[in-house]
């Protein structure tokens, strides 16, 4: 009887040591589920109003005041408060104003940026995306001052040189809140490749830029092979979340949500892109090109994402990922560290998250609105002031060399944010050793040429559908591994589209059409 | 015969030694990550030895060690002062609720124990500290909030409720003030139990980044955690979202893998060795709840 009990006690000892031994396995897991749904008051009725007054005033009869400025980015940099203050001596001479500077690090910032704007708490400019501190839920918050008046007032030359249907694209209900940084907006993926390599093979990666899509990946395919055969352990590289621009349809919230419409529909029909033709056809070029064994997908599949630190160990044959942009060759270069050339994958499309990718607001609880803008035309026009900013004090964090490209000074590491596009247009940014002198025009026509979407103005508030967005995008991730990889049979393939049906995917299909719907009708 | 007495001892064993060695790999490979070059972890991925030895990673984050000093030090002088503060207002109040004479010590204890189920939310008491009681971008900020922690409290009357009464009223007795009964009789009682719901509280201080991320924006009040939680976190933001960012963002700036494990181990290695010192206290401690006497 004793042993008994003893025998049932040592089980049950064992259990709970398994269950903890295992619990302790699987943190180890993924980290990621548990940060969502905190914080999600509601914003007080914030009672400041704000009547733009003192029109027309220059800086010397301007009075002082301190403006808060929160924006995301690699902070924090060694000497940041060096460069800031700076920038402030400069700011308090041109428009008699002191920047208060908030850099927060992008992991804190749409943290940061919910709390602050529930709270009421007063500040002036904030960064704004839809990629973080999300615009079109601040905005339907009522947490952005509407900028049209102050634009055409305060910040006429920065509002001319920006595009007329990019000021559309920001527009809510027929109303700027965003002022936009101006940068690459047309998207299509890079697709980059070693140079050393190329040349070994003979592969000139200009005769594919621009003409590659689910129908045409196997112009690549010769490239692949030749290198497969001599570099078994290079594979060829690409990831689902990174080319959602290549496809013909434009994804309406991310290539893992269902919702697409495609580029030359006039009638706006949302489809399910993982339904389409085309996206099915990709799926069987990676399948295909995995059985030849151009992927290594035994060796890649335990990790959720391929990083350029395996392109930095030769492990790469070509990526296709990232964004296109002139000058772009630089960074893949730095990022592979050996010289890479690269080029558009397919036809740049005009897209609104593509522009309001970068942009200012200005809250609702700023005291000073008006000047606040000037701060903003200030940064957009004052090419000396805007590099300070981004690259820090001339001679010490950086040099221009004889041939005028901004190059690394002794003291680079105490101040290299890398965000050009965080501060103001950038265009304005000195151009780097190593790119072409005309970068910037050659960007500016191509967001000139890029094939504006028809869904131009349009952005989705997900809100109404969030818990089917959780959940189709958690069936994304549990298939688009195996998809890039080319391991997912056919079979595989319909089950991961049943899942996505079970999982809601009807449901924002039509929440997305309600929503383009009404917006087409307030369009005209 | 022999054997069946032994097996579930063996068995038992050989699930603490897993668990024991489940706890000490991660710690190993992490300084040895700490330890290695970086392209060759790149290549090989992590190991239980350094690879090519060198304290490259070290010298890359005290390059300029000025703000991973003061880091340290706003982090010291929270945890210190924190913990000094915390244990004088929790050991007084658990005193207060131990006291089996004490009227309103019901009451009391609801009070306690109610701020441990509901508590204000997120943004009303962001609010509250930032807007009204102005704390914000304060040492303060990260030493008031944790001051009285029900748990702790709870924890330590339940150990203060063992000392016997009739102490206490012999010390009445000999004509002591009730703050000399609590100074110089109770507390020193007490120590076990202070000792452990220091060590709790000093690791609360020290591992705590939220208040920081919350109310820190001024660069020389940053504590350590936030500094070592904002790298991590920056890091994995980037790489979640790369395809929604604009083009131009170099991920090649966020501090490499080795760098990262360096950083963790200097934010880790205080409170190694601090926990030792505790050691004694804390197996006694860790019973004062379990048995009621």
């Amino acid at each position: 009887m004793q042993r008994r009990t003893r025998l049932i006690r040592t089980g049950i000892m064992t259990t709970i040591l398994i269950l903890i031994f295992s619990l302790l396995l699987g943190a180890c897991g993924d980290t990621d589920k548990e940060k969502a749904g905190s914080s999600n008051a509601s914003q007080p009725a914030s009672t400041s109003n704000t009547s733009p007054s003192g029109n027309g005033n220059t800086a010397g009869d301007l009075p002082d005041v301190t403006l808060t400025w929160y924006f995301p980015g690699n902070w924090p940099q060694a000497e940041q408060d060096k460069v800031f203050s700076e920038v402030n001596k400069v700011v308090k001479q041109k428009i008699n104003a002191t920047i208060d500077f908030k850099p927060i690090s992008f992991g804190d910032y749409d943290q940061k940026m919910k709390v602050i704007i529930a709270s009421g708490e007063p500040y002036d400019l904030a960064f704004t995306s839809n990629w973080i501190n999300n615009y079109t839920q601040n905005v339907a918050k009522g947490a952005f001052l509407p900028l049209d008046d102050l634009l055409a007032q305060y910040a006429p030359k920065s509002y001319a040189a920006i595009p007329k249907n990019f000021w559309d694209a920001t527009r809510v209900n027929g109303k700027i809140y965003g002022y936009i940084n101006y940068q690459i907006s047309a998207r299509t993926p890079e697709v980059s490749t070693s140079k050393a390599l190329a040349e070994k093979y003979g592969f000139d990666i200009s005769s594919v830029g621009g003409k590659l899509s689910a129908d045409t990946m196997n112009l690549l395919e010769p490239y692949i092979q030749a290198v497969k055969k001599d570099h078994p352990e290079k594979a060829f590289i690409t990831a689902l979340t990174q080319i959602q621009d290549m496809f013909t349809f434009e994804t309406i919230s991310g290539i893992n949500i269902p919702g697409a419409v495609f580029y030359n529909d006039d009638s706006l029909k949302v489809v399910n892109q993982f339904e389409t033709d085309e996206f099915k056809k990709f799926a069987a070029v990676m399948r295909d090109w995995n059985a030849k064994g151009y992927m290594n997908s035994k060796e890649r599949i335990s990790k959720k994402q391929d990083d350029w630190a395996d392109g930095k160990a030769g492990k790469w044959i070509m990526d296709i990922g990232g964004a296109y942009k002139p000058g772009g060759d630089v960074l893949a270069s730095s990022l592979g560290g050996e010289p890479y050339v690269n080029a558009p994958t397919s036809k740049a499309h005009l897209t609104t998250n593509g522009i309001i990718a970068t942009m200012h607001a200005i809250s609702r609880t700023s005291k000073n609105p008006e000047r606040a803008m000037m701060l903003l035309e200030l940064l957009n026009t004052d090419v000396e002031l805007f590099n300070l900013l981004n690259f820090g004090i001339k001679d010490d964090h950086f040099k221009i060399n004889n041939d005028g490209y901004m190059v690394a000074g002794s003291n680079q590491q105490a101040y290299n944010p890398q965000v050009p596009w965080m501060f103001a247009s950038n265009f304005l940014a000195y151009i780097q050793e190593g790119m072409p002198k005309t970068v910037w025009e050659d960007t500016k026509k191509l967001n000139e040429t890029a094939e504006p979407s028809k869904l131009l103005g349009f952005s989705f508030d997900a809100e109404p559908v969030k818990a089917e967005i959780g959940k189709t995008s958690a069936v994304f991730d549990e298939y688009y591994r195996g998809i890039e990889l080319g391991v997912t049979s056919e079979e595989k393939y319909n089950e991961f589209l049943k899942k996505m049906n079970a999982a809601g995917a009807d449901k924002i299909l039509t929440e997305m059409q309600k929503q383009i719907d009404t917006w087409k009708a307030a369009q005209k | 015969m022999t054997l069946r007495k032994k097996l579930p001892k063996l068995l038992i064993h050989l699930m603490l030694i897993l668990f024991a060695i489940a706890c000490i790999i991660p710690l190993l490979s992490i300084i040895s990550v700490s330890l290695s070059d970086e392209t060759t972890i790149l290549k090989n991925g992590y190991s239980l030895l350094p690879q090519d030895f060198n304290f490259r990673a070290y010298a890359y984050i005290l390059y300029k060690p000025i703000q991973l000093l003061n880091a340290l030090s706003v982090s010291l002088l929270v945890s210190i002062l924190g913990t000094l503060i915390s244990l004088l207002i929790t050991a007084g109040i658990s005193y207060v609720l131990s006291r089996e004479d004490y009227k309103y010590k019901n009451k009391l204890s609801f009070y306690v124990f109610f701020t441990m189920m509901f508590n204000g939310g997120l943004v009303p008491t962001y609010m509250l500290i930032s807007n009204y009681l102005h704390l914000k971008n304060t040492i303060w900020v990260l030493i008031l909030p944790y001051l009285a922690t029900p748990w702790f409290i709870l924890i330590l009357r339940t150990f203060m409720q063992k000392i016997p009464h009739s102490i206490i009223e012999s010390c009445m007795i000999d004509g002591a003030s009730e703050f000399r009964i609590f100074f110089q009789m109770i507390l020193p009682l007490a120590k076990p139990g202070l000792a452990t719901v220091g060590l709790f509280t000093l690791l609360q201080y020290w591992n705590d980044w939220w208040l920081s991320l919350l109310y820190i924006e001024k660069e020389s009040l940053v504590p350590l955690q936030y500094m070592l939680y904002r790298m991590i976190n920056n890091i994995e933001f980037l790489t979640r979202s790369t395809n929604m960012m604009p083009p131009g963002m170099n991920n090649a700036v966020v501090p490499a893998e080795t760098a990262r494990m360096a950083m963790a181990i200097l934010a880790a290695g205080p409170m190694l060795v601090v926990f030792p010192f505790f050691q004694k206290y804390f197996v006694k401690g860790l019973t004062v709840g379990a048995v009621k006497g």
